[in-house]
């Protein structure tokens, strides 16, 4: 999935004020949540009132149960809205309320561990229990955090938006690129519909090394395209004559050179370059074309 | 009517901030504090 990060413009004031009132919810509810375990936490780390079972229990106390049950659900909501008008807004705002899981987990761990650890109930010394479960919701808070965040570091900077997906458009240094342009539009087979819709990614976004190989991979590309117009077109240039026996050599390297092409092609949509649209109409010049080869 | 993106980045962060503060006097008036 490519999206644009640093889409230029403004933001409709309706998605703005959508998505704040989705984060803001966010952090209300989370801090009912986390407020509400503290709450209950002060009585001993469990309450109850009402049925046979819960004799035991000391009486919840009054914000208990509303903070606890409107922070859980609450959550659910206000994290529905923050998620549909977050990516609306793009950018880090998109990811945004996934920080919710690591608020959540991060906080309740740290109401274990300071129950548990620097705040013990009734004197009771060090709790161990209290400090390996406040231990086991930080791994199960930071645990993703680990997951992703090396991804976002190898794709940062220059490459962060050039994922599956994601067309770039490929300028020179002093071109940052012109967003509203078609990429790969000298390489676009005759009477192939542009790609609308998908996002584009400046080149002045992109490392000189991603430059320079995507520079080459369309090269061959619009090479590939207008070698086998040119033999499809002329349905007569296709006749080949008899090769001599000191050219045989020579011909078999550009039937290999047509097959890496091929594969290139194949690397270029697996990575999102291509659609599969454009890899299609690539394919069926480079096959007439090595057809065409006695 | 569009809103500029870094005012936006602001926004955001406010609305935040001001979401745990409309909790915290939440749970307070809960509490009967």
């Amino acid at each position: 999935m490519g999206f644009d990060t640093q889409r230029p413009g403004g933001v409709p004031a309706r998605v703005v004020l959508l998505a704040a009132v989705g984060y803001g919810g966010m952090a209300m509810c989370l801090t009912l949540l986390f407020l509400g375990m503290r709450i209950v936490m002060d009585v001993g780390g469990s309450c109850g009132e009402g049925g046979p079972y819960v004799r035991a229990a000391p009486p919840c106390p009054d914000a208990a149960l509303p903070a606890t049950f409107g922070g859980i659900f609450g959550l659910f909501v206000f994290g529905a809205i923050a998620t549909a008008y977050g990516s609306r807004i793009g950018g880090a705002w998109a990811a945004a309320p996934l920080l919710g899981w690591v608020a959540l987990f991060g906080s309740l761990g740290w109401n274990f561990v300071d129950y548990g650890l620097f705040n013990p109930p009734e004197e009771a010394g060090v709790e161990v229990g209290l400090v390996i479960c406040g231990v086991l919701l930080w791994i199960l808070a930071v645990g993703p955090l680990l997951l992703v965040l090396p991804r976002r570091q190898r794709g940062s900077g220059a490459s962060d938006a050039t994922g599956p997906g994601t067309v770039v458009r490929i300028g020179s240094a002093d071109d940052p690129g012109q967003p509203d342009q078609e990429p790969f539009a000298a390489a676009r087979p005759v009477g192939e519909a542009p790609s609308n819709g998908i996002p584009i990614v400046p080149a002045a976004r992109l490392s000189s090394a991603e430059r320079r190989e995507l520079a080459g991979i369309a090269s061959a590309f619009g090479a590939a395209v207008e070698c086998a117009e040119a033999e499809t077109t002329a349905p007569e240039a296709r006749a080949a004559p008899e090769l001599p026996a000191d050219q045989d050599e020579a011909f078999s390297e550009g039937t290999q050179a047509l097959l890496d092409r091929l594969e290139r092609l194949g690397d270029m949509r697996d990575r999102g370059l291509l659609t599969a649209d454009e890899f299609d109409a690539a394919k069926v010049t480079i096959i007439a074309e090595l057809e065409s080869r006695p | 009517m569009t809103v500029p993106r870094p005012i936006v980045n602001v926004i955001m962060l406010g609305a935040a901030v001001l979401g745990a503060f409309v909790g915290l006097r939440l749970f307070e008036m809960l509490a009967g504090g």
